[in-house]
């Protein structure tokens, strides 16, 4: 039987192998992840979430690929298809997700984290860059997912969300952020310079929070007059911009990485110029802030390219972006104390705020052209420009579009609501030859959240590129 | 499941414990392999059936087989070439049995042993699931580099796709695709121990990645004994989880010979040409409207920065300014070779020696083998030193100790970039001015002060520049080593401990020079990319190997092992978009912060498993396999998994006697295996992007991870038959399988409004069904030695999405200009959907005002990447040392979207473009095209529309419309093409060597196919998103000379 030990022994081995293999404590130690956190804190995730969200809405993607063609600030040059209002499923899916599972979910931990940690600063800034990044996104498509939206982290949520009607969506923005800028306190813990806009600034956020609310209400002037006065004054007695030192901006850094996505964007290979629309109504103003939104071209003059067009002109015959808003180191502004001016200067003029529009209408000029560096002899001839004298709605529509360049989501929403300036489409223009009144709806929502889409297309009667969004019917 | 461990072990014990001994000791065997009319047989493979005792006979055809169990045995001398001779004799205590074979040749194989599961060698006849064996010889006469590539149309139920790049990936699936998002391709073990066949590069499907290949072809097919593939789970059940895709067991050869070594040399050298390019047009060069006019390639002149050909006619006896041409007109003038004159001229030289020696207790070989490759890309080189060695050693009758090892040195430069962008060349030539003199773009290169001279200078490079100026260069050194020690417990028990590891460290480092244009990622000053990358799997396993002495008919063994692997891998990269001092492309001399990326990830799974076989009078065989995993992957508590298979057959020539039938088995097996996710899939991650302007930031996952992941299962059972007829000259395997894998662990697209665009859930069920055969045939063979073989392969897959998630309908796998590939219920895995023409009800065309075609409404399913069938038929003609042999691969089916075709169409650069253009050389376009449909109009009625458009507007409203450039993607090949002569022993023995072999050969030598201007093979990277050519690299055609010499 001197076999019989050896056996006994790899037996032994075996269920000590085996042993080993199940009892392997190790194991789940082994997938804890490395590389990754799994808890980081809100002012990183607010870095990051304000950077892609002023950049997605306000770079090269929403604002210079979509809505600044389409309020006829910018021209595509060589490949012209969205100029021309061919819109790709591609783009308009990358915008939807990019939005909401990008910045939108991560604000909404910024806002959950600084509830958590006792940081109501964090967390009122949390709410009210959602509500910013919402209120883009519903001016571009209407109904929206709102108040089911956002709520994959709930155990046990479902993989669908239903859209609210755009009314729904704007009532409860308002309220958001009048709540919002009650909870901002400058004595409380301040984020610091992990904030991109203000610093981390309690007082400033607060403007910023009303003065969303001023451009939130003005928007329902159609739509809904009687609750777009109400917030209109809610929102003004709160506290709005005052200064130019309040605007809203982001403002790129020249370090080669970090720059502005226009500046990124057109450094290979420059595809986009000014629009002969802009080029053409500066120039009838003699307004000094052509050279500031338009480069020369090669013969020295400024040219913009024709809407929706597919000629083909010699590219150095076209304006360039100024450099103002296409350096390295290019502002993005988000709202401004002109635009602020601005919708006081309608108010007034609607009635729903007292005032002397006609003031209100030139210190907009005025401010705007400050904050652009405009000599201030210049301003005072160009306010002296019959032309420029204030004439009702009409003068507003124009010098506000004037002013929203570089904010192409605004300058698209004001024209759709007021129709002014009255622009029309270029001659190659597809889409009926039309300009389109919203963005269509992902395609990808039909095969992901089929039923709430199919509610919402209904209820708007239709979602087409000509289907007028809730405020603009 | 973890008392299941406990269990298995008590089973083990107790079968150790209490079955009494048997008291008897072992013997030896010994005896000669001859051939009738030759002599001794050198290389036979004698074997002991049950149990794992087996030797190779010396250059004397004799063998030594020691510590065989006493009682009768059955004894094999296998060789390939010869029908498998056996004879039984009796073994006693301390005695030495005698048994000697004579074998007779066979054009068809029998009982051949083959290598299965846990490197246990079996006879074919005690298999009861499909597995293919391929000979080292004929991967290596397949004259190809990438072992994967060197299998195509050899075995049935594998779909290869070739790489077109040299050096990239081929890609291989077993029994189609079980898996909707992970890897599908099978699990590789080379000596027993599982190597990896990762894909360099990562995902290539990018924009202007390299495909750095899939790192299996580091194997030299020089040094590889035979393939056997285990085409499915059945086969497979005892390798797991990772198995489940089928596995391909590769043995390395061993040392051969008898008291004395023997040295094998042989070389081989072939040229390569690009195998087909598209068809370009001629007769209009650079342009827009017919109209160009160069001033600075920036668009300061006429068009001068278009790269489309939509120009004015060539040949027609009109000057232009061009780029050459110092603003002078010019001869407008066609190149219609520019293209092909690009591509040079490949040379691949392989060249291998290898010592082997063998004595009775030991053996060893030890071989060098060294590849050059010159493609047909300027630039690029590539170089593979591969060292490896195989020794064994019986230390005493009990202790044998074998070990492998390979280390493989490959060098590579100036890989071609592929996908859709401006660092691939056949890219640059869609995106082209038709007229370019690209000699002169190579002559000229830089201009005076350095910078690039080209044809334009906004969009596309010189091609090179690109290829020659803009440089990247790869090293990856592998190390693949298995180490074990066999003892003999007891007569009926053998235990064994083995440890393995495959390693790899690879470096990639890609410059681009200052002034390289239109790539948004790289600043005028240039900009460089480099990366580090290990990988290591350990596997460590012991295995106890029972064969019970035979109780009358019956025969009963067992085996059981337990298994650790460890996976290990890092990557570190840096990529910086611009540099302080140009030319300098070191991480110190960024003009940028550079981006980094740093990776590190570990997996270990346990494993213990066991096998019970048992077999009636060497007729009908059954076995059952068990194995239960705990992998790290998976959540505490329920990381462990178990996993049967059973499998039976019978021979059932034994029983009574078939007509015309020497050998008749059919086969039927069943099996289960369980499946583990990826690392780190339990909680969800922030990741960390750059720091903005020195502030750092995190962003959230957009995958929503699960912390109740449980295992996937694949269930499968197959049967099959095999036949042989005819005095062996006939044989047929059929097998006919269906696969199921449930609970799949997927990311699941959600509405990104759910703040998430996928979470991961157990969810899913793919199933496969399908045919494989595999004929082969001696229809000749005459006394004066003449010898005519045919041998055919077939295989048929069907898969189908039997369900997703809930009612989720469809998971995009991918989606690339304009078309995605999909997952869909009901639909087979891997359909391909986008946009298609709009016809109203009466089936007229619906166009625009302007007359040009639309697609209207959602996409439409165009087609599916799988083809419906592929076969290899291979045929040789043999003649006195002469042979001629040839392998034909076909594709029958699925669908390929082309964006070549796509995208040349838009730009004018293909032959087709030329409709609408063929007349009027007074016009600047030419004639135009006559539309001819309906319009809609805005209260949705259809109204008849005809309008003559330009060949221009034409061509280029056609780039959205999916449809049209979705082909069926058939095509046949003519693989290989072998012309051999072995010099005869009288000659070769004056020449002072034993043998001599010389031959031509040539690969991919013709294609036929339905589909315009691209190799319908194509494949730009081993991933599951298949079915698309993006400005493909041309396939290599090649033909040469080998020789190979026993001294």
């Amino acid at each position: 039987m001197k076999t019989r030990i050896p056996v006994v022994r790899a037996a032994l081995a075996g269920a000590l192998a085996a042993s080993a293999a199940a009892c392997d404590d190790g194991l789940t130690d082994l997938n804890q992840n490395p590389n990754q956190p799994t808890l980081v804190s809100p002012d990183y995730l607010f870095t990051n979430a304000t950077e892609a969200a002023v950049t997605r809405a306000m770079g090269s993607g929403l604002h210079m690929d979509l809505t600044a063609l389409w309020a006829q600030h910018y021209g595509e040059m060589r490949y012209t298809e969205e100029d021309r209002f061919e819109l790709r499923d591609p783009t308009v899916t990358g915008h939807w997700n990019g939005f909401y599972a990008g910045p939108l979910q991560d604000f909404n931990e910024v806002v959950m984290a600084g509830d958590s940690l006792g940081r109501p600063n964090v967390e009122a800034m949390g709410i009210v860059m959602r509500s910013w990044t919402y209120h883009v996104i519903t001016d571009l498509w209407g109904d929206i997912p709102y108040s089911e939206a956002l709520q994959g982290r709930v155990p046990g949520s479902p993989t669908t969300a239903k859209y609210d009607p755009q009314q729904t969506v704007y009532q409860g923005l308002l309220s958001e952020l009048a709540g919002a800028q009650a909870m901002f306190n400058p004595a409380g813990i301040r984020m610091g310079t992990a904030d991109l806009i203000y610093g981390g600034d309690p007082a400033k956020w607060r403007k910023f929070a009303n003065s969303l609310r001023l451009r939130m209400a003005m928007r329902m002037s159609q739509a809904d007059a009687n609750a777009g006065r109400a917030a209109f004054q809610a929102a003004l007695a709160a506290g709005v911009f005052t200064a130019n030192a309040d605007n809203a901006v982001l403002t790129y850094v020249d370090n080669g990485v970090d720059v502005h996505p226009i500046f990124a964007s057109q450094r290979a290979a420059p595809t986009h110029g000014v629009n002969a629309t802009i080029v053409d109504s500066l120039k009838a103003l003699t307004d000094p802030r052509l050279g500031i939104y338009a480069n020369r071209n090669a013969g020295g003059n400024y040219r913009g390219e024709i809407p929706a067009s597919q000629t083909d002109v010699s590219l150095d015959s076209i304006s360039r972006i100024g450099t103002f808003f296409s350096k390295a180191n290019a502002p993005s502004y988000l709202m401004t104390y002109a635009e602020v001016l601005f919708l006081q200067a309608e108010a007034a003029e609607r009635g729903w705020i007292t005032g002397d529009a006609a003031a209100l209408y030139r210190a907009a000029i005025t401010a705007h052209m400050q904050m652009l560096g405009v000599a201030p002899g210049d301003v005072t001839t160009y306010l002296a420009n019959p032309r420029v004298a204030y004439a009702g709605l009409p003068s507003i529509g124009l010098q506000k579009w004037i002013t929203l360049y570089g904010n192409g989501p605004e300058a698209y929403a004001e024209w759709r609501r007021t129709g002014y300036p009255n622009l029309r489409a270029g001659p190659d223009a597809l889409n009926e030859g039309r300009i389109p009144l919203r963005l269509t709806y992902p395609t990808i929502e039909q095969s992901l959240n089929g039923a709430a889409l199919q509610e919402a297309v209904s209820r708007q009667g239709g979602a087409g590129l000509n289907n007028p969004v809730w405020w603009d019917r | 499941m973890r008392k299941l461990g406990w269990l298995l072990a008590f089973l083990a014990l107790l079968t150790g414990a209490a079955r009494p001994a048997a008291a008897q000791g072992t013997g030896t065997i010994q005896g000669t392999v001859t051939d009738a009319e030759s002599g001794p047989v050198q290389g036979a493979r004698v074997t002991v059936d049950g149990t794992s005792i087996g030797a190779a006979t010396g250059a004397d055809g004799r063998f030594v087989l020691r510590g065989v169990p006493a009682g009768r045995r059955t004894v094999r001398a296998a060789m390939l070439g010869y029908a498998t001779a056996q004879r039984t004799v009796a073994v006693t205590d301390g005695g030495t049995a005698t048994a000697s074979f004579t074998l007779s040749a066979a054009g068809v194989l029998m009982d051949e042993v083959v290598v299965t599961a846990l490197g246990i060698t079996r006879e074919e006849r005690e298999i009861s699931t499909a597995v293919q064996e391929v000979s080292g010889e004929d991967l290596e006469r397949a004259g190809e580099t990438n072992l994967v590539s060197a299998l195509s149309g050899k075995v049935s139920g594998v779909t290869i796709t070739n790489s077109n790049t040299p050096g990239g990936s081929a890609r291989i699936v077993i029994r189609g695709a079980n898996s909707i998002t992970n890897d599908n391709q099978p699990l590789f073990i080379v000596d027993g121990v599982p190597v990896t066949n990762s894909q360099g590069g990562g995902g290539t499907v990018g924009y202007n990645a390299i495909d750095y290949g899939n790192v299996v072809q580091d194997l030299n097919p020089a040094d590889i004994e035979s393939i056997t593939v285990l085409k499915g789970p059945n086969a497979a059940a005892l390798y797991g989880s990772r198995a489940a895709n089928g596995a391909v067991i590769i043995t390395t050869k061993s040392g051969r010979g008898g008291g004395g070594g023997t040295v094998t040399a042989s070389s081989s050298v072939t040229f390569e040409r690009p195998l087909r390019l598209p068809d370009y047009q001629n007769s209009y060069g650079q342009g827009f409207g017919g109209r160009y006019g160069y001033v600075n390639g920036r668009g300061g002149g006429i068009n001068d920065d278009v790269d489309e050909s939509w120009g004015p006619r060539l040949d027609n006896d009109t000057s232009v300014v061009q780029f050459f041409s110092n603003g002078q007109p010019a001869p407008w003038v066609s190149n219609p070779n520019n293209v092909r004159n690009f591509f040079e001229t490949g040379r691949t030289a392989n060249t291998s020696a290898a010592f082997s020696y063998a004595q009775d207790a030991a053996n060893m070989r030890l071989s060098v083998a060294r590849l050059d490759q010159d493609g047909t890309y300027p630039g690029f080189g590539l170089t593979r030193t591969t060292v490896g060695f195989n020794g064994g050693a019986d230390l005493n009758d009990r202790l044998r100790a074998n070990a492998s090892v390979q280390y493989v040195a490959t060098d590579a430069e100036n890989r071609p970039a592929q996908g859709y962008g401006t660092d691939n060349v056949m890219w640059q030539f869609l995106w082209f001015g038709r007229q370019v003199d690209t000699g002169l773009l190579q002559e000229r290169l830089r201009n005076a002060d350095g910078s690039q001279y080209n044809w334009n200078s906004r969009w596309n490079n010189n091609p090179y520049w690109t290829a020659t100026v803009n440089r990247n260069w790869d090293t990856r050194d592998r190390v693949i080593g298995n180490a074990a020690v066999s003892y003999e417990l007891a007569s009926w028990l053998t235990g064994t401990v083995r440890s393995g590891t495959d390693w790899f460290e690879e470096n990639r480092k890609r410059t681009y020079e200052a002034g390289t244009i239109g790539d948004s990622d790289v600043d005028p000053s240039g900009a460089f990319g480099e990366a580090n990358v290990f990988s290591r799997e350990t596997n460590s396993d012991f295995l106890l190997t029972a064969t019970l002495p035979a109780r009358g008919a019956w025969n009963l063994g067992g085996h059981f092992g337990g298994n650790r692997r460890d996976n290990l891998s890092r990557t570190n990269s840096l990529y910086t978009r611009g540099l302080a001092v140009p030319g300098v492309f070191d991480a110190n001399n960024a003009a940028v912060t550079p981006q980094l990326e740093d990776w590190r990830e570990e997996r270990r799974v346990n494993s213990l498993y066991g096998m019970a076989t048992a077999s009636w009078n060497e007729t009908w065989f059954v076995e059952a396999t068990a194995r239960n995993d705990w992998s790290s992957t998976l959540p505490e508590g329920g990381n462990s998994y178990f996993y049967p298979s059973v499998a039976s057959n019978l021979i059932f020539t034994q029983l009574v006697d078939v007509p015309f039938l020497s050998y008749g088995k059919v086969r039927a097996s069943w099996s289960e295996v369980g499946n583990d996710t990826e690392p780190y899939q339990l909680l969800d991650p922030y990741s960390a992007d750059a720091p903005f302007a020195g502030i750092p930031r995190y962003t959230g996952s957009n995958l929503l991870r699960n912390l109740q992941l449980r295992p996937e299962r694949t269930r499968s059972m197959e049967i099959g038959t095999e036949l042989r007829g005819l005095d062996n000259r006939l044989g047929l395997e059929v097998t006919y399988y269906r696969e199921r894998t449930r609970d799949q662990i997927i990311p699941v697209q959600t509405t990104a409004a759910t703040g998430f665009t996928a979470r991961m859930l157990n969810a899913g069920t793919v199933s496969n069904r399908g045919v494989e055969l595999s004929l082969d045939a001696t229809p000749l063979r005459l006394a004066n030695g003449l010898e005519w073989t045919v041998q055919a392969n077939y295989t048929r897959n069907r898969s189908n999405v039997d369900a997703l998630y809930g009612d989720l309908k469809t998971l995009v796998l991918g989606t690339y200009y304009n078309v995605s590939v999909e997952a869909r219920v009901g639909d087979p895995y891997g359909v391909m959907y986008g946009r298609k023409y709009a016809y109203d009800s009466q089936g007229r065309m619906v166009l625009t005002s302007a007359g040009l075609p639309v697609t209207n409404g959602p996409i439409q399913r165009l087609g599916k990447y799988d083809p419906d069938w592929t076969g290899g038929l291979g045929s040789s003609l043999s003649f006195r040392g002469v042979q001629l042999s040839a392998l034909v691969d076909m594709r029958q089916g699925g669908n390929l979207y082309s964006l070549t075709n796509a995208y040349g169409t838009r730009s004018g650069v293909l032959a087709r473009t030329l409709r609408g253009r063929e007349t009027r050389p007074d016009t600047l376009q030419g004639n135009g095209i006559v539309m001819e449909g309906v319009t809609v109009t805005a209260a949705g009625d259809t109204v008849p529309h005809r309008r003559r458009v330009t060949a221009q507007q034409y061509h280029r409203s056609l780039t959205n419309i999916a449809e049209e450039f979705v082909y069926d993607a058939s095509f046949v090949k003519l693989r290989e093409v072998r012309l051999q002569y072995a010099v005869p022993a009288r000659l070769t023995g004056r020449m002072g060597v034993s043998g001599l072999e010389v031959a031509v050969i040539g690969r991919n030598l013709a294609l036929w196919t339905d589909v315009p201007n691209v190799d319908p093979e194509t494949a730009f990277n081993a991933g599951n998103v298949q079915g698309f050519e993006y400005s493909q690299f041309p396939s290599a055609r090649s033909w040469g000379f080998s020789l190979s010499v026993t001294p």
